[in-house]
Formats: structure tokens, C-alpha cells, sequence
């Protein structure tokens, strides 16, 4: 009877939930309670990934229905899929922008876990999971770029897998079988069908089962900052959690979807051997980055197993990051090392993608690649440095230093001291082209002394003034703020 | 008027947006007119968020006029370009 008066005082939607609960037993066995401070986008974004996979399992089955993976239906029956039947444009659109949507989140994800350091021990092994999906994601992204059998898509894919032609035979040779059979078009088609379907939404499956199951083991992780040592609120994961990946998750795919529906997917033309020689080649956005890292002057013709070393040691170091960074410590400001690395990584990743965009087919010459690379890694390393510098200088006046969350407002300097942000950004400019005079003066041949020591001087000096302004806008910015 | 009544009264003018939304793509083709069907849908399920965000309590705060103005606002923005 007590049980019957409390499920009608909980309303309608609240008993019925009790009701299975009580059947199901979840909250007794699964998905434990969470900080409340868990409430924020970020702590989900692993959960909208997960949301946008079956979202893709969704619309990818109903895409199926259609599809005929054979070099002469390919094309054919993807075009019918968007002309013909209801809702096909926007099926096929919101299918492959869940697509990048699900990449960018997973990149997001991974960088969020990196700096908030959730990967140390004892979840050394869901961020190896965790990685392995990421990975796992890009191949999803790979295998179905193929599938529609454009000019674009297999041109893409043939140079792919050329570019691993520079890997040792032994390694070579079975990964081509894997992927392309015998080298027949209908043979390609098939494989990359089968990984994209089966194999590595089964695998990403499995994964994610895997990754639920350690989640639920050592439950959420604390990311340190405000909240450290003290003890946070709880609240249930059925049905309060819940109901917030709901309304994250509904939001999200609403964003998804009237993209979709407002640029909606143009196909290139149809693959043909002859308009495949008249294009030129491009990846997919999420692999610009390394394909222009591909393009480094110094990593083109024989040099191309170099690249691939480069990038596979870039992998593994990502990979390898919780074994590496052992330090106790989680909160971002306080590994200014690990901290900075990260930025500058992300930086990289977004200067080489647009880059890469912008200059399809075209090498790009060592000094581009030392100005370029080494450019961002120096100015992104130089205001980070200055920034835990400042801390520092402030923590020993004894003024608190705010936590990872609200540095964030340190974003706001740059809107509130426009003419210093100005005076910068001519500063900027300046080193920049100076920069460049240095690296061309020193890599063409008869060097002009003279021209470059005046580069490295104006270099030097607006490089010195950049970080004196720097500097003196961060520790007012920290002091003003922490005495206030 | 309670806390709890302004929650109600904000879910059960979504609901209704929502149902009221849902009918009128009934209507529409989905072939020629899906772009619209797509925007629509949309717009719904900004509703739905607002109603799961209603509806949950978890900090006892009150109901947030600035992102019940940002969702109306999101939901108005979805109607124009699916009526262009």
C-alpha cells in the first residue's frame, strides 16, 4: 500500500520508471550515482559520441536497404537513395555529418581527458579503450568515404593505399589483401563494405561495452580543481543523469540534423579511371592533417616511410601518454609541461588541417614547414610559458590562483585591452615576417649575411616586446582578478 | 505561482509545440519538402531538450529565463528558415 501511495505522488512518468526499475534492478546494479558536478557537456562528451555511433548504426542500416556495394551500382543507388526515396537527402547528409560530428567529439573528448589527466592510474587501460576506439572511428571514417564511388572518394582511397606501399612487404602485403583483395575494383568496394558494416561497428561495439563496464568499476573520475578532496553531492544516474544526456543529447543531434537538412550532401561525380586522372586529390577533413604532413618537403619520394614513422610515433605517444605522465597530479595548471604539450598539439592539428585544405597537391618546402610547424609550436609554447610564469610570480605574492575552470576568463584579455591586443598583433606580424626572412635567407644558397643578422634582430625584438606585453597584460589580468 | 508550476506550465507549452509541430510535417512531402520536414524535426527536439530541462532539478535552481530565451529563441530562428 506505501508503495502505491509513493508512486502516485511521484507522478505518472516517475512510477512508470520505478515500475521497470524495480523489475530490472538497474539502479541496485548498474550506473552508479555521480557528482553532481558531472552535469556539464564535457563530463558527456564519451556519451555523444556513443549517441552518435548508433545514430550512424541507425541511419546506416536504413541506407543498406538501398545501397548495392558493386563498382557499376555504387554510385547509382546512392544517388537514388538521395533523389528518390523520403527523407533520403536528409538520411544520407545527417549519416555522414554524425560522422565528423561523432570524430570532432572524439578528438574533443580525448584532449579533455588529456588535460584533465582522467587517464592516470587505476584508468591507465580505459584510455588505452578509449584510444583504440578513437582510432577505430577514423577507419569508420576511411572505409565509408569509399563507399559512394565518387571521383573524389576513390581517388582519395587510391592514394591511401599507395601511401602504404612505403611500409615493409611484410607488412605491406597483408594489410593490401585486408583491404583491397587482388586489387580489383569489386574487390575494394567489398572490403571496405564489410569493415565499414560489420567489422569495425562491431569492434567500436564491443569496445564500448568494454569501456562501460571499467567506467562502472572505478566510477567517475575526479578532475581535481575547486572541488578536490571535498566531499560532492551525488545524484542517481537513473533517472537525473539520464535525463540530462537526454537533453545534451537531443540538442545535439538537433544541431546535426538541421545542418543536414540546410547544406545538404552534394556527390562529386561518379568514379572513372578518366576523371579520376584529371582530379586532384584530397582527404576528408579529419585526415588533412596528416596528409599534409605527407607533403613536408622533406618527407616527399623516398623519404615517405619516415612520415609514416613520424605519425605512427605520434599515435603511440598519444597512446602511451598515462604511462608517461605518472605524476599524481590532475589539474591542468599544475602540469604546465603536459599542459602546454597539449595545446600545442591541438594547435598543430588545426594549423596543418587548414593549411592542408588550402594547398591541395602541393608540397610544402622546408622552410614553409620550419616557419609554419615551428611558428605555432613557439607562439602557442611562448604564451603558455608566460602564462604559468605569471601564476607562479602571482602564488608567491600570496594571492590565490584561480582554478582550470575559471582561467578559462584569462580568454578575455585580448577584448579588454584592444589597443595592447592591436599593438600584438602588429608585433605578431612583424615576427612572423621576420621569422620567414630568416628561414628563406638561411635556406637559399649565397646567403646574405647582412639581410639575415637585420632579420634576426627585428626578430629577436619584436619577439622580446611580444613577451614583455604579454607578460605585463597576464599578471595584472591574475593579480586585479584574484584581489577583486 | 510555484516554482513547480512555472516548470509545469513551461513543459506543457512544449508538449503541445511539439504535438502541434509533429501534425503539421504530417502534412508535408517527403520527398520534394524533406529539407523542411528535417528543419522541423529540429525545432522539436530543441523542444524536447527544454522539456527534459524543465522537468530535471538537479542543483534547485530556478528555471533559467536566459536559456529558456536562448531555446525560444533557437525554436524561432528553426521556424523562419524551414517557412524560407
Amino acid at each position: 500500500m506505501d508503495e502505491k501511495k509513493d508512486e502516485r505522488k511521484q507522478g505518472p512518468v516517475s512510477s512508470l520508471i520505478g515500475y521497470i526499475d524495480s523489475r530490472v534492478g538497474f539502479t541496485n546494479t548498474f550506473l552508479k550515482p555521480l557528482p553532481v558536478t558531472g552535469l556539464n557537456p564535457f563530463a558527456w562528451l564519451g556519451a555523444l559520441a556513443v549517441l552518435a555511433f548508433f545514430a550512424q548504426g541507425v541511419t546506416g542500416i536504413l541506407m543498406m536497404l538501398y545501397y548495392v556495394p558493386t563498382p557499376d551500382s555504387a554510385y547509382q543507388t546512392t544517388t537514388m537513395v538521395m533523389t528518390k526515396i523520403p527523407m533520403g537527402s536528409v538520411l544520407e547528409t545527417f549519416h555522414l555529418y554524425m560522422a565528423y560530428a561523432m570524430i570532432l567529439i572524439v578528438f574533443l573528448h580525448l584532449m579533455r581527458n588529456y588535460f584533465t589527466s582522467v587517464g592516470k592510474k587505476p584508468r591507465e587501460l580505459m584510455w588505452v579503450v578509449g584510444f583504440i576506439m578513437g582510432v577505430l572511428t577514423l577507419a569508420q571514417g576511411l572505409t565509408g568515404y569509399l563507399l559512394p564511388w565518387s571521383v573524389l572518394s576513390k581517388a582519395a582511397t587510391d592514394v591511401f593505399i599507395g601511401t602504404l606501399q612505403s611500409l615493409p612487404p611484410q607488412l605491406f602485403l597483408p594489410v593490401k589483401y585486408l583491404l583491397e583483395g587482388t586489387g580489383a575494383d569489386a574487390q575494394e568496394l567489398m572490403h571496405f563494405y564489410v569493415f565499414h558494416t560489420v567489422v569495425i561497428p562491431f569492434s567500436l561495439l564491443l569496445l564500448i561495452v568494454l569501456k562501460i563496464y571499467m567506467y562502472e568499476i572505478h566510477g567517475h573520475a575526479e578532475t581535481g580543481g575547486e572541488n578536490e578532496g571535498k566531499t560532492v553531492k551525488k545524484v542517481p544516474f537513473f533517472w537525473d543523469e539520464t535525463w540530462y544526456v537526454l537533453m545534451i543529447g537531443s540538442a545535439f543531434v538537433a544541431v546535426v540534423l538541421v545542418l543536414a537538412s540546410v547544406f545538404p550532401l552534394k556527390l562529386p561525380p561518379e568514379y572513372s579511371a578518366a576523371a579520376a586522372a584529371n582530379v586532384v586529390v584530397q582527404p576528408d577533413w579529419y585526415f588533412l592533417w596528416i596528409y599534409q604532413v605527407l607533403k613536408f618537403g622533406i618527407f616527399v619520394g623516398p623519404n615517405e616511410p619516415l612520415a609514416l614513422a613520424v605519425i605512427t610515433i605520434i599515435f603511440l605517444l598519444i597512446l602511451l601518454v598515462p604511462f608517461i605522465d605518472r605524476n599524481k597530479e590532475r589539474v591542468a595548471t599544475r602540469r604546465p609541461v603536459y599542459t602546454t604539450i597539449g595545446a600545442i598539439f591541438i594547435a598543430e592539428v588545426i594549423v596543418l588541417t587548414i593549411w592542408g585544405y588550402m594547398t591541395p597537391g602541393v608540397n610544402a618546402p622546408n622552410s614553409q614547414v620550419v616557419e609554419i610547424v615551428g611558428g605555432t609550436a613557439l607562439i602557442v609554447g611562448v604564451v603558455f610559458w608566460l602564462y604559468f610564469k605569471a601564476r607562479k610570480a602571482v602564488t608567491r605574492q600570496s594571492i590565490t590562483v584561480p582554478s582550470v575552470a575559471t582561467s578559462v576568463r584569462f580568454l578575455k584579455i585580448p577584448f579588454k585591452h584592444s589597443r595592447y591586443t592591436l599593438l600584438f598583433l602588429v608585433l605578431l606580424g612583424v615576427a612572423s615576417v621576420s621569422l620567414s626572412s630568416v628561414v628563406s635567407t638561411a635556406t637559399t644558397p649565397g646567403i646574405d649575411y647582412g639581410w639575415l643578422l637585420i632579420s634576426i634582430l627585428v626578430f629577436g625584438v619584436s619577439l622580446y616586446s611580444m613577451l614583455k606585453l604579454l607578460k605585463a597584460l597576464v599578471i595584472s589580468y591574475e593579480a586585479g582578478r584574484a584581489l577583486s | 505561482m510555484t516554482e513547480g508550476d512555472r516548470r509545469r506550465n513551461v513543459m506543457f507549452v512544449l508538449l503541445v509545440f511539439i504535438v502541434v509541430l509533429a501534425a503539421l510535417s504530417w502534412y508535408l512531402n517527403p520527398v520534394s519538402q524533406q529539407d523542411t520536414i528535417g528543419i522541423l524535426l529540429s525545432a522539436e527536439l530543441v523542444a524536447f531538450s527544454m522539456v527534459l530541462y524543465a522537468y530535471t532539478r538537479h542543483t534547485d535552481n530556478e528555471l533559467s529565463e536566459l536559456w529558456m530565451l536562448v531555446g525560444a529563441s533557437t525554436i524561432a530562428v528553426l521556424l523562419g528558415l524551414a517557412l524560407l
